[in-house]
């Protein structure tokens, strides 16, 4: 298990779970250096992963089997890849969807012809097939038909797609779902850290779409070569360098944040326990200050390229586009102060959260962290937690209810009579059991609700203790009379010392924003590039900028934050 | 059928949320149900057989200080709450369940409450099964011919503040909980199918409206 959080932070100053805990400020999150695509590549050059391609039996349509091993001194794992044919009017980003270009696992197993045999039997089928314990992640991806047949195009001819190409749309193939975690029979979380390859969340998720992006390359490689081989090339260093996995995410990212209470407050106690440690920072090397002006004049650059049809998002991004240069030059001009300070990078925190937008805040504070590795890094160990929670039955309904009102305000403040304020009701469908989120008052479903409204449970809590005349008496006995307010109990309960556990919005109200929620756990992730399609799903690029496997050394693994893909010297 | 823990887990949560049980009950049941069947002990059967009851949500327990009458019902939805009123009781204390089915669910409650310094002691049927703190190195021991109680018996819980030390043949269940990670756990194909029977009824039957507001809806993917 994983070193818990770090030790000194306790005298840190961290920004308060009421300012950072609200949905506006969660769904303004970018990548930092801790998000797990980030720790990823920095522990494969650390650790000098080999990667080798063990076999690559694909056709001129791009049908067949690859496989690619994965060699880490604990062990080998393999990712392996059957692409298909695919009509265009079968190709959906849905979960609902039952075909794909192509689909994937990621196995222990040795991949002799029986095991190749079962995973065809079953990885294909995606949810509908079965995998074993050796399988760690099964997922499946879908052709950009914007940039793949270009890209093939391009590589036939003999030449490089041009950047611009690339980065408009950013990936040649899309992830629609990457599970993991003991679904459909793939191993168990507790198994797979047991294996000893893998101890962080989501890491050997992450793995595999970085190893699905090394596939589309070799993909177009192999298309263009097949198509005409006297001529065809391979994609440059620079090419993969502008190419990312993409991604399209829909609701279920949102019941996982609710659900998981304890991992969420843990990862956000490390991002802010980050922070607060370069906050508190003095005076650092020149290097690190050059480093960070760089970033910054980086990520200006940047946001010229960060695209969406969404209109939201694009007036967000045109706030950064007006606001961070502005904020850039500032700070130029008043960097000899800056430097000057005792504290300088607080100096600038405080700058950017005076002046900025939500986004401007998150993305500068991104930016803070970046030459900073020496202070925050050892925090990416702590991201993994034991997620239990019990409830304590001798706590008395005074004191309970005193926490409630202690750490809660924000949940008792709603009148939840207000249709308003339950406006949406989150259910799972019975097809292929799709989270998704209805209307309260217009559609069926309401009375199989998911108890994802922390808020109104809270206070539906609250006011049963008001209503208990004996004040002294234990949980327990008010829960073999009331046992439904059993769940939510534990939960206040288990959560009081954890601030950043619980957001702090009515996730069922009219008001809530839905794309919030997944913008938030993408960040962490590390994704970028959010193109929300609604209110309720976005695409995102994952990798882009990142080195492929082939350029990864200590340098390129933790260069690619806020990445300029038009830079022809990139 | 070969399913992992975290499949049954959440199927019985499911499943039980179906039938109508409050949450936290379901939890309970869910937890308990993957903790048992990881471990070789019978939980599966015990489950679906609850599941079949109607009403499933549990009735207020009638008893006093020191007993309860469990009036037949399951501990598949009653386990936390009755070691929540064993803590309550405090240690040395003993309390006393009459009529309870099921009495192995009361397993991993209190397993899990090792967490906190607890030991407990169980005994039905004229037996004992214990749970005892993982410090002192005995682990959890149960007598493999003392599993199956769906008739109702009589439950002696009994908290005890660290380690317990009890003359019980050991198994070493952790082993077999970790050779059940690493191949998965086979189950009856037919429990499995009725339990995502009951499973369906916490679902939301899918209509057009429902697919066409989903996530993903109405957006061209050839692009």
């Amino acid at each position: 298990m994983p070193k818990p959080a770090a030790r000194d932070d306790a005298a840190l100053a961290l920004r308060p779970p009421e300012t950072v805990m609200r949905l506006a400020r969660l769904g303004s999150f970018h990548q930092t250096r801790l998000s797990f695509m980030r720790s990823l590549l920095r522990r494969a050059v650390r650790e000098n992963w080999r990667l080798e391609r063990e076999r690559f039996d694909l056709d001129d349509e791009g049908i067949g089997t690859a496989v690619y091993a994965l060699h880490t001194p604990a062990g080998s794992v393999r990712l392996v890849c059957f692409g298909h044919a695919l009509a265009d009017e079968e190709r959906s980003d849905r979960v609902i969807a039952e075909k794909w270009d192509s689909t994937f696992a990621l196995t222990t197993a040795d991949p002799d012809e029986a095991t190749l045999e079962r995973l065809f039997a079953n990885v294909p089928k995606q949810e509908a097939g079965r995998c074993s314990a050796r399988e760690l992640v099964l997922s499946r991806a879908n052709k950009s038909m914007r940039l793949f047949e270009p890209v093939v195009a391009a590589l036939a001819a003999g030449r490089q797609p041009a950047p611009a190409t690339l980065a408009a749309v950013g990936y040649l193939m899309r992830t629609t779902a990457v599970y993991g975690n003991g679904k459909f029979g793939l191993s168990d979380l507790e198994n797979t850290f047991s294996g000893g390859l893998f101890s962080r969340p989501f890491e050997a998720e992450l793995l595999s779409v970085y190893l699905i992006r090394e596939y589309t390359y070799d993909l177009v490689a192999h298309l263009a070569r097949c198509r005409s081989p006297a001529s065809a090339v391979p994609l440059s260093v620079a090419s993969k360098r502008r190419l990312g996995i993409g991604n399209a995410t829909g609701l279920g990212m949102a019941p996982f944040l609710v659900g998981h209470p304890l991992l969420i407050g843990r990862w956000l106690e490390a991002r802010e326990a980050a922070i607060a440690r370069v906050r508190a920072a003095g005076r650092r090397d020149d290097a690190s200050v050059a480093r960070f002006f760089a970033l910054l004049e980086r990520a200006v650059r940047h946001l010229a390229e960060w695209q969406t049809d969404d209109a939201r998002q694009s007036a967000r991004i045109e706030t950064l586009r007006d606001e961070l240069p502005r904020f850039a030059a500032r700070l130029t001009d008043e960097r000899p102060a800056l430097s000057a300070q005792a504290r300088p990078w607080q100096a600038i925190a405080d700058l950017a959260a005076g002046t900025l937008s939500l986004e401007g805040q998150e993305l500068v504070n991104s930016l803070l962290l970046e030459p900073q590795g020496d202070l925050v890094d050892d925090l990416e160990d702590s991201l993994a937690v034991e997620e239990t929670a019990d409830l304590e039955p001798r706590m008395r309904l005074a004191e309970l209810r005193a926490l409630i009102e202690q750490r809660y305000a924000w949940a008792l403040a709603p009148d939840y009579a207000d249709p308003r304020e339950r406006h949406f009701f989150w259910y799972v469908s019975e097809e292929k059991l799709e989270p998704r989120l209805g209307a309260r008052f217009e559609e069926p479903g309401a009375e199989r609700e998911q108890r994802l409204g922390i808020g109104s449970e809270v206070k539906r809590l609250w006011q049963a203790l008001c209503e208990e005349a004996d004040q002294a008496q234990p949980l327990a006995l008010l829960l073999l009379r009331r046992p439904d307010l059993r769940q939510i109990a534990r939960r206040v309960q288990s959560l009081a010392g954890q601030p950043y556990a619980e957001i702090r919005d009515n996730l069922i109200g009219r008001d809530m924003l839905a794309i919030d929620l997944l913008r938030c756990k993408l960040s962490i992730f590390g994704a970028a590039k959010f193109d929300p399609k609604s209110d309720r799903w976005t695409r995102i690029t994952m990798y882009q900028g990142a080195p492929a496997f082939e350029d990864l050394d200590p340098e390129s693994a933790d260069d690619w934050a806020f990445p300029v893909l038009l830079d022809e010297s990139a | 059928m070969i399913v992992t823990l975290a499949e049954l887990e959440a199927l019985a949560k499911r499943a039980l949320a179906g039938r109508g049980a409050p949450p936290g009950l379901d939890e309970d049941g869910g937890f308990a149900t993957a903790w048992l069947e990881s471990r070789g002990l019978p939980a599966l059967p015990a489950l679906v057989a609850q599941l079949a009851r109607h009403p499933i949500a549990p009735r207020p327990l009638d008893g006093d200080d020191g007993s309860l009458d469990a009036g037949g019902r399951s501990a598949v939805l009653l386990c936390g709450a009755l070691i929540d009123l064993a803590v309550l009781n405090g240690p040395g204390e003993t309390l006393l369940v009459r009529n309870l089915a099921d009495p192995l669910f009361l397993l991993p409650l209190a397993d899990r409450r090792r967490r906190a310094g607890w030991s407990f002691e169980l005994g039905w049927g004229g037996r004992a099964a214990a749970c005892v703190d993982k410090r002192s190195g005995a682990g959890l021991m149960v007598k493999p011919d003392d599993l199956a109680h769906d008739t109702p018996v009589d439950v002696r819980i009994t908290l005890h503040e660290g380690p317990l030390a009890m003359a019980l043949p050991q198994i070493d269940y952790e082993a077999y909980r970790r050779r059940t990670l690493a191949t998965g756990l086979l189950v009856d194909d037919l429990l499995w199918r009725r339990l995502g029977e009951h499973a369906a009824s916490a679902l939301v039957p899918a209509t057009a409206e429902s697919r066409e507001r989903g996530a993903g809806a109405s957006i061209s993917d050839n692009e």
